[in-house]
């Protein structure tokens, strides 16, 4: 999960993991929405 | 100037017995929030306490108040030395609440509608004049 995010966001694990939890909640909004990202 | 402050947290427990418990957390990160997923996760059947113990200094440090009291009235501090006197279910409650602050509960609500169509479509709309300059 985090190297797929950090291939999406195109950031490194370290400032990934350092941001604002609220990151997870827009996933978590897209994926029950239905979503597939980019 | 003054500076910007993200907003806090007050955590809300689903369990009755924690009625009252006041816990203002600033926000949490993506790492805190798995490193406090896997150590739930792993004590399992053991002691939160004991998975918690290596993260408690990070993990006091993003509550920023509480009412917590001892029997006596005296108030618990604020720190990892306050959260390890406390009872291992009572910390788990706020570590379940602290990881609630990242999910979503599904279902989603309904989609919104489309709405009407806008007034601007209806406008009657004439046809323009030669330029009067030509």
């Amino acid at each position: 999960m985090i190297l797929g995010l950090c291939r999406r966001f195109h950031c490194l694990p370290s400032a990934l993991l350092a941001e604002d939890a609220d990151l997870l909640r827009l996933l978590m909004i897209e994926h029950l929405g239905g979503g597939h990202g980019e | 100037m003054s500076g910007f402050r993200r907003s806090l947290v007050r955590l809300v427990f689903s369990d009755p017995e924690y009625t009252g418990l006041l816990v203002v957390c600033k926000r949490p990160s993506i790492g805190m929030i798995i490193a406090l997923s896997d150590a739930r996760d792993r004590a399992a059947g053991t002691s939160i306490a004991s998975m918690l113990d290596p993260m408690l200094v990070d993990f006091a440090g993003l509550i920023a108040e509480w009412n917590l009291e001892e029997h006596d009235g005296t108030p618990v501090p604020v720190t990892a030395g306050g959260l390890r006197t406390q009872d291992p279910a009572l910390v788990l409650a706020i570590v379940t609440a602290l990881m609630e602050v990242a999910s979503v509960t599904a279902p989603l609500g309904p989609r919104s509608s489309d709405g009407d169509p806008s007034l601007e479509e209806s406008m009657p709309m004439e046809t323009s004049s030669g330029n009067p300059e030509s």
